[in-house]
């Protein structure tokens, strides 16, 4: 590197630091006696009364699951979180459909048919105690 | 004994028995890591729990330090990057102890404090307070409607009306299950 893209290089550092300690110098005002006054970020408060990804996932595995496809109209976070927990499951084809043959008190059939109307899979579940997993490999 | 400092300001400490506060996996290998450190007389700060929180969780473990230890199933990482062992993965039968259906605070108004304490059991890594609070929760719900799930769970419907419809196209299939 010649000297004068060395010097060049130096004076982007220093610009950058005075930037960087610019930008400190503002958050620092913003602490008063250990807090941070001012806005607080989005969603700052929510985080508390919500509650996170984690134990939302364990929630939605410990629901009966004929109630989980509903339960996708909740919030689009939900939403996702219950693709989330399909997400390694097998899917159902694009143009095939699934059939619910019976749902006989706590058992339920489910038929898999492929774009030409062919029965790939029939499986039965067993009622509420179905995993949430189980399920949603047919949706 | 362990003491845990809770994000209050000033912060309230809380004098707990190691063996108790060992419940809690994330104290139990920062305890691990430090060894060689006094920490008897060195408070654990814990920037994400509340005073109110951090009493029922101190509660909960003093309860439960001489529950024998769940068994230990390897626990798939949240990543999911390996597409192959999720599907053996059944959720195994919860049961709420009665020790535990008293101490949870389960009434409307302490919704928000229930999910504190979740919040907290999830960062602790207090796997068996976890478990009976989400199973806490998930019975709450089971069977309640859309709009009695989103209000209880703090949630907003952020679907646009088209977003909605073609989600209701989308599960056509599960009417009448």
């Amino acid at each position: 590197m010649s000297k004068a893209a060395l010097k060049a290089e130096v004076g982007r550092v220093h610009a950058e630091n005075d930037r960087l300690r610019r930008a400190l110098t503002d958050v620092c005002g913003q602490i008063v006696c250990g807090r941070l006054m001012g806005d607080l970020p989005d969603n700052f408060l929510e985080q508390f009364s919500q509650l996170p990804d984690r134990p939302l996932e364990q929630v939605l595995r410990y629901l009966p699951a004929h109630q989980v496809p509903q339960m996708r109209f909740v919030s689009r976070k939900f939403n996702q979180l219950i693709k989330k927990c399909s997400k390694t499951m097998p899917k159902k084809e694009r143009n095939g459909s699934v059939l619910f043959k019976s749902y006989d008190g706590r058992k339920l059939t489910v038929l898999l048919f492929d774009g030409r109307g062919c029965k790939i899979n029939e499986t039965t579940l067993g009622g509420n105690k179905v995993a949430l997993s189980e399920l949603l490999r047919f949706i | 004994m362990i003491q845990l400092c809770s994000n209050d300001d000033p912060p309230v400490s809380f004098t707990v028995p190691r063996k108790a506060v060992e419940l809690s996996k994330t104290i139990k290998t920062m305890l691990e890591d430090l060894e060689g450190f006094d920490m008897e007389q060195t408070p654990i700060p814990l920037p994400n729990v509340d005073a109110p929180t951090l009493e029922l969780i101190v509660k909960w473990v003093e309860q439960h330090q001489d529950d024998p230890p769940p068994v230990e199933k390897p626990r798939v990482e949240d990543d999911d990057s390996d597409d192959s062992d999720a599907d053996d993965d059944q959720e195994p039968e919860v049961v709420i102890p009665e020790w535990d259906k008293k101490f949870l605070p389960t009434d409307d108004e302490q919704k928000n404090q229930l999910f504190k304490l979740l919040n907290a059991a999830n960062y602790l890594e207090i796997k068996p307070l976890l478990d009976i609070g989400c199973k806490y929760v998930a019975d709450k719900i089971s069977g309640q409607t859309v709009e009695w799930v989103r209000d209880y769970l703090n949630m907003e419907n952020d679907y646009t009306p088209e977003e909605e419809a073609k989600l209701k196209e989308e599960i056509a299939w599960a009417e009448g299950l």
